[in-house]
């Protein structure tokens, strides 16, 4: 029965789900949106139930296809927001990891799909291809794409910093 | 270090950050919606169909309106207003999530004005600051059985389209997963006019909601604060000019 699957991948699953909601929009109350949208319609579609890893990847999927489709708007709004926390200059490792952070701001929605799926899930090209429904060529390009733009802002934010 | 090193660094950060709450909720009004949803969208509605009661002279059957209906009622006067009492307003029928009606609709005193605001008073059997109410409207029209709808749980307005869908909301989907508590007598009001507009948000649905005269059905859900039991009601048809 859908349901019973459904409760219980909320119970041993929804932390994960969440996790990665908000790797995607870093905003938790966008997360949980994000993980109550994709339950809902995934599981208004689902036909057949699976195994809960495939149920879980079918929620993951259904997940990043809504949220290239209605965080994408938002996210423009949010890079102008600019809401990463300024941090002390002396700390040399947070100011990186905020950095990247700002920087991931900049990301396409499927860029940065790729980039959480490929360096925090470790998936393949062609998997994260099938994640998304393109082709492993086309992940290549999107990640190509997202590491560029990664670089030359990091290198941008590096030599402002220098001058002052 | 290397950008790659430092993208898992960072995403591990992120990820890593606590997240309050931790758990993932699975509301029973989440687990109801699926159900409703993918019964449109699998084809049950003929069962569901055949369970609706049939209320009063003017025959308002669950589902969509059969083309026979139209044309329109007239608009009701304030005097013509529908009551909880009265057949025209309302009909009970069996919940279509499959659990029984528990009592008739009318005797807990629910109400919809022709304005599409809903009232409810408190009651003997429940607690009276615990009722969940979540409310749609649906249009529908002569040829195209459902052109949109818009679910609202104030002070959220959702809207979904033919599919059942949700394509707007007016500040987070959560409002859908929430229930709305509705105090004792509490009067929950719907701006049907303003938001059906955003229908044309919907994927593939034609843009916007062509002018003309339609009809405004309002789906009911009540249950008790504990969630145990849902009761289900539709009023209408309630004419609605789009101009």
């Amino acid at each position: 029965m859908w349901s019973d699957d459904l409760t219980q991948l909320a119970e041993h699953r929804g932390q994960d789900l969440r996790r990665f909601a908000y790797l995607l929009t870093h905003d938790w109350h966008d997360a949980d949106d994000l993980v109550q949208e994709s339950l809902l319609r995934a599981f208004t579609s689902l036909r057949r139930p699976g195994n809960q890893q495939d149920l879980e990847r079918y929620v993951r999927k259904t997940m990043t296809n809504s949220y290239i489709d209605r965080w994408r708007w938002r996210r423009r709004r949010q890079r102008i927001r600019a809401d990463a926390p300024s941090v002390p200059s002396h700390e040399q490792s947070i100011s990186e990891t905020t950095s990247m952070q700002q920087a991931l701001a900049t990301l396409s929605p499927r860029q940065r799909a790729c980039v959480v799926l490929r360096y925090y899930y470790d998936l393949s090209g062609p998997e994260i291809g099938a994640e998304l429904g393109c082709s492993a060529g086309t992940v290549r390009r999107h990640l190509h794409d997202a590491l560029s733009r990664l670089q030359r802002h990091l290198a941008a934010e590096e030599t402002s910093r220098d001058e002052h | 270090m290397n950008i790659e090193d430092q993208l898992t660094e960072t995403l591990t950060a992120i990820a890593n950050e606590q997240p309050q709450p931790t758990r993932v909720p699975v509301s029973r009004r989440l687990i109801d919606q699926i159900r409703r949803r993918r019964r449109l969208k699998f084809g049950a509605l003929t069962t569901v169909g055949a369970l609706a009661c049939v209320g009063g002279s003017l025959g308002v059957a669950f589902g969509f309106p059969p083309a026979q209906q139209s044309p329109l009622p007239a608009s009701p006067t304030r005097s013509e207003q529908p009551t909880a009492a009265s057949p025209r307003s309302f009909f009970v029928m069996p919940d279509p999530c499959g659990q029984r009606v528990t009592e008739p609709l009318p005797s807990i005193g629910l109400s919809i004005s022709a304005a599409g605001s809903l009232s409810v008073p408190a009651t003997t059997h429940w607690s009276p600051d615990k009722l969940f109410a979540s409310l749609s409207i649906t249009v529908t029209n002569e040829t195209d059985s459902d052109i949109g709808g818009i679910t609202s749980e104030h002070p959220y307005v959702v809207v979904t389209n033919k599919a059942g869908i949700v394509v707007g909301a007016s500040s987070g989907f959560r409002a859908v997963a929430t229930s709305l508590m509705v105090p004792a007598h509490g009067r929950v009001s719907m701006h049907a006019p303003v938001p059906l507009t955003r229908c044309n948000r919907a994927k593939g649905s034609p843009p916007g909601i062509a002018p003309g005269a339609y009809s405004l059905w309002v789906d009911i859900d009540v249950s008790p604060g504990d969630r145990s039991t849902t009761e289900y009601a539709r009023g209408g048809p309630f004419p609605l000019t789009i101009r």
